[in-house]
């Protein structure tokens, strides 16, 4: 991987006071070629080597800047920092073996190579940017296809493993940070009303609804008989709402002088902690955001702490140390990070 | 085939079960199945929301519990085996393995087992056509029936009269791409035909 560029994750997005980053996904497979739960490891490097050539030579200006990874060389640590980065799935890295990553040097593009279906494509961008990351995807998509012969029928559209995503075979995401919504309660019934408009609201951290650092991703469900444009529009409408919804709730809720003090409190621990768990950081650290986002606390950037999020994932971190490290020595490492970042 | 149970409708739900090696076939109509809590065949087909492809096997689970109450249901007389399995040239799956993987093994599995899929497809998806991208043919392009911008002389389209019936399917077609203007005007000249 190139340290030349810039990642995605670094860099400043729309509306970033709520929206961490927009993702959209599309999966494709070969005509003729069993889809990879079935098939056997001469086809699965046979479907790989098809893909990377398209991707490397099929005309792309990127082409030249992807790497391709091959996941059975990577560590346990490096593949869980990939999940952490969003770059690929826990069952992809679950079982690396013959499993491949093409990945663009700044990250935003990644290619899956026969997880659940042949081809994965995603592209990451920060902030509120569904327009973008869906113009980028269509584009690479289309190239690809001029080499690759993808399974499609008119009836149901892109043929995938699993018939749930027949049709456009795109899900786009968005990632919200919505403390304020969530705290006064107001989340409960914007999530049934949002579930009600065929999107799906999940926490990101965590199990089942919940969700911790009041962090979700909202995405779409419809793949059939909808366009990809229209599916777009749908979402960033969802999201242009929500995003005004927060923001007036942030605004009522940051009168309060005891819900500033939260704020200020959780700048306090990150400033002086000697010890920070995962979990305590993501608690911490969304308060910290609020306050920042707000206008409470400033000196601090949000693109610091998208940064700062980023780097003190657990594998993360391991992977950056370059050595082994306890989970005390973990937690001690990454409180020093914060303090290094916030100043003390 | 008309619904085993009611035996008046036609039957669009088919539940496979295997008990103990003993496999039966049920065919129901959507109302028959719906009052036994049945779903369709992949009712609970994945999680809708993600691409990671875990709870597949919820809905299956499901349906082992169901045997004593179909049996009942349906008098338990109705058993019968398959007598050869279709198997799919290019990935070697039956339709079992893929009810039981919950995921297809290949493209042309779609197009093999289309007839067992339908029910279940058309309930994930409510019955949905494609109006998406499709190789060769551009995302802008929002519907199959929108006239392509260049010409292509070596694809003529038939001369055609429109009937009541196409204009209600672009409406349908149009509403599903939530093309809400275009499916205003469809809505209007199916008035305008149908009151002539």
């Amino acid at each position: 991987m190139s340290t030349a560029a810039k990642k995605w994750y670094q860099l400043n997005g729309t509306d970033a006071d709520v929206v961490l980053s927009t993702r959209v996904r599309l999966a494709r497979n070969l005509s003729g070629y069993p889809f990879p739960c079935v098939m056997n490891d001469e086809q699965r490097a046979k479907v790989n080597a098809l893909v990377r050539d398209a991707v490397e030579n099929g005309g792309s200006v990127i082409g030249s800047r992807f790497a391709c990874i091959d996941l059975s060389e990577k560590s346990r640590e490096e593949l869980v920092s990939l999940v952490e980065r969003h770059l690929i799935s826990p069952e992809f890295a679950g079982k690396p073996a013959g499993r491949m990553l093409m990945l663009l040097d700044d990250e935003s593009v990644s290619l899956m190579l026969c997880e659940e279906d042949h081809l994965r494509l995603q592209v990451l961008e920060p902030g509120l940017a569904l327009d973008k990351a869906y113009d980028m995807a269509d584009k690479l998509d289309t190239l690809l296809s001029e080499r690759l012969n993808f399974a499609a029928s008119e009836k149901l559209g892109y043929l995938t493993a699993c018939p749930t995503n027949l049709g456009t075979a795109m899900r786009a995401s968005v990632m919200v940070h919505l403390p304020a919504l969530e705290r006064t309660g107001a989340l409960r019934s914007l999530s049934s009303s949002i579930a009600k408009l065929g999107l799906t609201i999940r926490g990101m951290y965590g199990e089942g609804s919940g969700s911790r650092g009041a962090v979700y991703q909202i995405s779409n469900q419809e793949t059939l008989g909808v366009t990809e444009k229209s599916t777009i529009e749908k979402l960033s409408g969802i999201i242009s709402q929500l995003i005004k919804l927060e923001r007036d709730a942030r605004e009522k809720l940051m009168a309060n002088p005891a819900e500033q003090d939260r704020v200020w409190r959780a700048l306090g621990v990150l400033r002086t902690a000697r010890m920070i768990s995962s979990e305590e950081f993501i608690e911490l650290y969304s308060q910290l955001r609020l306050g920042v986002a707000s206008g409470q606390i400033k000196g601090v950037t949000l693109d610091a702490l998208s940064e700062l999020s980023a780097k003190v994932q657990p594998a993360t971190m391991l992977v950056d140390a370059g050595t082994a490290l306890t989970p005390a020595q973990r937690d001690a490492r990454r409180a020093e990070m914060i303090r290094a970042m916030l100043g003390e | 085939m008309k619904c085993q149970h009611c035996g008046k409708n036609e039957a669009n739900v088919h539940l496979r079960q295997n008990i103990n090696g003993q496999v039966t076939e049920h065919a129901l109509c959507s109302q028959c199945a719906e009052q036994m809590g049945v779903g369709g065949m992949f009712a609970d087909f994945g999680s809708f929301g993600g691409f990671g492809g875990l709870g597949m096997m919820s809905g299956f689970d499901h349906f082992a519990g169901l045997g004593s109450l179909l049996g009942s249901m349906l008098g338990g007389t109705q058993q019968r085996t398959l007598p050869q399995t279709r198997r799919c040239k290019v990935c070697g799956s039956s339709f079992d393995d893929i009810a039981s993987r919950g995921k297809l093994g290949c493209a042309d599995c779609y197009e093999l087992f289309a007839d067992r899929l339908a029910p279940s497809i058309e309930r994930m998806h409510n019955r949905a056509k494609h109006v998406g991208k499709l190789p060769g043919r551009p995302a802008a392009e929002s519907a199959p029936a929108a006239a392509p911008v260049q010409e292509q002389p070596e694809k003529k389209p038939e001369p055609h009269i429109e009937t009541v019936e196409d204009l209600r399917a672009q409406l349908k077609a149009a509403v599903a791409a939530e093309e809400y203007e275009k499916a205003a005007i469809l809505r209007d000249r199916i008035k305008e035909m149908e009151s002539k």
